[in-house]
């Protein structure tokens, strides 16, 4: 087909009027728009509110609900009576071990007694 | 360092010039636009896309020229681009619409028989539609070659590719553009 003349060479396209003059002016608009810096957004105000937020955000997550809630298990247990832990730990399926049943028996007098017999069978 | 035409080396001389760098960017708008939207028209038929892509191409270009070290001339390094843009936008419409290849093509052939902005009669509709059963890539080469009249040696330089691969393209093309004319009679 290099010298085949039974296929047109003719460009069949076509442009709309004064096409080509629009173009120029075109690109020459877009490329004189001043480029977004990438480091735009980091000076914007939405960015610098988002931060604002961010910090917020993370100071009561980390200094206000921790107050609130406190985690140290002593401090949480101080808050419940001893009736109530009782009752809990014989509601709940925890294994029966002789060491609770041993403590529930006594009193405190009576365990007082028995740790001083203990001292005075080891010094003696 | 390749050789640069007059214009070229005029268009380069005012680009890296401060004080000259809009009218020299200016020049080299105006001499290769339309060289540019052809090649690209050619290969996406539709005439905003074409436009969409020229802008982009001078856009990359007004961006990347003070990178461009003479290795090759102006003209084939802003072809280079062009023939790019043109590969990423089809590409990126058979990915967008997750089209098989035949479906781009098909698509492309629904403009061609639109009529909108073609002027030609039935053979020369008719081998637009044949060209678009070629790959992407022979049809470019095809394109550059019957149509602009191109030397090999320099789509060569454009598509990286040996003259002796690109004849051998072109031959292939011709065949099958060919047998697919033959094959609706228009012979």
């Amino acid at each position: 087909m290099e010298n085949n003349d039974k296929l047109p060479r003719r460009n069949i396209f076509i442009v709309p009027d004064s096409y080509f003059d629009s173009l120029e002016s075109e690109i020459r608009m877009k490329i004189s728009k001043p480029e977004k810096s990438p480091y735009t957004f980091f000076f914007s105000t939405r960015f610098r509110l988002a931060m604002v937020a961010s910090v917020v955000v993370f100071a009561i997550i980390f200094f206000i609900l921790p107050n609130e809630t406190p985690t140290d298990p002593e401090a949480l247990l101080a808050g419940v009576s001893d009736e109530e832990l009782t009752r809990y730990l014989e509601e709940n399926t925890l294994p029966e071990s002789d060491d609770i049943l041993y403590f529930t028996e006594y009193n405190e007098d009576e365990i007082l007694t028995i740790e001083l017999d203990g001292i005075n069978d080891s010094i003696l | 360092m390749a050789d640069t035409s007059p214009d070229e080396a005029l268009i380069l001389e005012k680009i890296r010039n401060s004080e000259t760098r809009d009218y020299g960017f200016n020049l080299l708008v105006r001499n290769y636009n339309k060289r540019v939207y052809w090649l690209v028209r050619k290969m996406v038929i539709d005439h905003d896309d074409a436009d969409d892509i020229t802008q982009e191409v001078f856009i990359k270009i007004h961006k990347h020229i003070d990178g461009f070290r003479e290795s090759s001339k102006l003209f084939t390094w802003i072809y280079r681009i062009a023939t790019n843009e043109c590969l990423s936008f089809l590409r990126s419409k058979r990915r967008k619409f997750l089209l098989p290849i035949h479906n781009v093509e098909y698509e492309l052939g629904k403009k061609i028989d639109s009529g909108a902005g073609l002027n030609g009669d039935e053979i020369e509709i008719k081998l637009q539609k044949a060209l678009l059963t070629l790959p992407e890539k022979q049809r470019m080469v095809f394109n550059m070659r019957y149509f602009e009249e191109m030397p090999y040696e320099q789509i060569a330089e454009i598509t990286g590719t040996s003259v002796g691969a690109l004849k051998a393209s072109h031959h292939h093309a011709v065949k099958k553009i060919e047998e697919h004319l033959e094959l609706n009679n228009q012979f």
